[in-house]
């Protein structure tokens, strides 16, 4: 190890030490209370049904009759960004359940290590299967089958995660409201 | 001015730093709060006093003023290494279940930086010019790896430190860092006042972060959160889990 390096890896261990801390949080500073764990929630799966009837399969065949093939082009172009943003929204909905999870963790008495240790998988494979979807997305355009299933899957997902909702917003005490975590 | 007038110059800063430190942390009561921190101010003001009577009686070149040097540079980084986990403690004093969590994660990651230690040092001739470098670095590097495992929890858990707390903690792991390095340079150049200047000036710039630590006053002492049921964690935790599996899965079931 050449001298360099070592001076390297301290300086990247003095910086790591400054970002974790005093480099501002994700979530900072949430109340404890119905409201406040709404915003932690999902709600871009609520909005999928709609999505879906935009991403209609029967559309495209309509349209591939119907219309000049700059404009179905152009369709498909806004059809493919309404996916990016479908996924972002995917992306924002799971990093808020894994703020929930958290929140209910760090308020427990006790934690179990495997759940503790299952969340922290959870997490790592999500970012990194979501950061490979979207460079699939970048690269090559995805088949409709692939489009309308994926909405599918997610619109069923969406309403599972609403009826989540109503459980976790009753049974978050109210006695904690006000006190920051 | 000679260098030896300036050695004393800087000395006698340093002493005034860590006197002021000391201080600060008496004013506002910090042994409530970080009892190992104090003790370990306590002692480096002490050791200044002892080292002082020493250096005016037997001279720093003795083979008594090696032994002491070095037995108390041992016992300040065993302080050092208390004061780490004292922080991790009070940072997660408001949530018992993430610190009871955390606690053995972290003693077994010290534990397996010290074995790491150990190991590299196995090879190395016995010779205390070598021998003490090496051993002073493995308990370095082992007190700035609880103290970033430690944050590193805090920021998973969203764990909020305070701004005292983390320029104690910059100023531990900023020296412990530098000494680090230092002392891997140090057989490689083979020059003790090299050295040693880095060693006196990290500590001295950790003594700054000290004193703005514990310039403004403390914010009250938290007490713990408001806590959920065990049950309730039992119950949450899991369909949350399962929620977040099932989003995973989705998102898989695209590449098939």
């Amino acid at each position: 190890m050449t001298m360099a390096m070592l001076v390297a890896i301290a300086i990247i261990v003095l910086v790591l030490l400054v970002w974790l801390l005093f480099a501002p949080q994700g979530v900072q500073r949430l109340e404890v209370g119905p409201l406040e764990i709404k915003n932690l929630l999902p709600v871009h799966c609520r909005h999928f049904p709609q999505i879906r009837m935009i991403l209609h399969r029967e559309d495209e065949a309509f349209l591939v009759r119907r219309a000049s093939r700059e404009d179905v082009k152009l369709w498909r172009t806004e059809r493919k960004q309404i996916l990016h943003l479908y996924l972002q929204g995917l992306a924002q909905d799971f990093q808020n359940l894994t703020e929930l999870a958290r929140l209910i963790s760090k308020l427990s008495p006790e934690l179990r290590p495997s759940q503790e240790l299952e969340l922290l998988k959870l997490t790592v494979q999500f970012q990194t299967r979501y950061r490979l979807t979207m460079l699939r997305i970048a690269l090559r355009s995805l088949p409709l089958p692939e489009l309308s299933r994926l909405t599918e899957m997610v619109a069923a997902q969406g309403f599972e995660l609403s009826l989540l909702l109503d459980q976790m917003t009753a049974r978050i005490p109210q006695a904690g409201v006000g006190a920051a975590v | 001015m000679s260098p030896s007038f300036l050695s004393l110059v800087h000395w006698a800063f340093g002493a005034l730093l860590e006197a002021t430190v000391l201080f600060l942390a008496l004013r506002h009561k910090l042994v409530q709060r970080l009892p190992f921190f104090v003790v370990y101010l306590v002692v480096l003001v002490g050791n200044e006093l002892v080292f002082f009577a020493i250096y005016q009686t037997i001279g720093l070149t003795s083979e008594v003023f090696f032994y002491s040097y070095w037995s108390t540079q041992a016992l300040f980084i065993l302080l050092r290494a208390l004061v780490v986990y004292e922080l991790c403690r009070s940072i997660f004093s408001a949530f018992g279940g993430v610190w009871r969590f955390v606690k053995p994660i972290l003693l077994i990651i010290g534990g397996v930086l010290l074995v790491a230690m150990l190991i590299s040092m196995s090879g190395a001739p016995l010779n205390v010019k070598i021998a003490i470098p090496m051993g002073q670095r493995g308990l370095e590097v082992t007190i700035a790896g609880l103290l970033i495992s430690g944050l590193a929890f805090c920021r998973y858990y969203r764990v909020q430190v305070e701004p005292y707390l983390a320029w104690i903690a910059l100023g531990l792991g900023f020296h412990s860092i530098i000494q680090a390095t230092a002392d891997t340079f140090l057989p490689w150049l083979g020059h003790f006042a090299l050295w040693a200047e880095l060693s006196h000036a990290s500590f001295d710039i950790a003594l700054v972060m000290w004193v703005v630590a514990l310039w403004s006053p403390l914010p009250a002492l938290e007490h713990s959160r408001v806590l959920l049921a065990q049950d309730e964690y039992e119950r949450l935790g899991p369909q949350v889990t399962t929620q977040l599996r099932e989003l995973n899965t989705r998102l898989l079931e695209m590449w098939k």
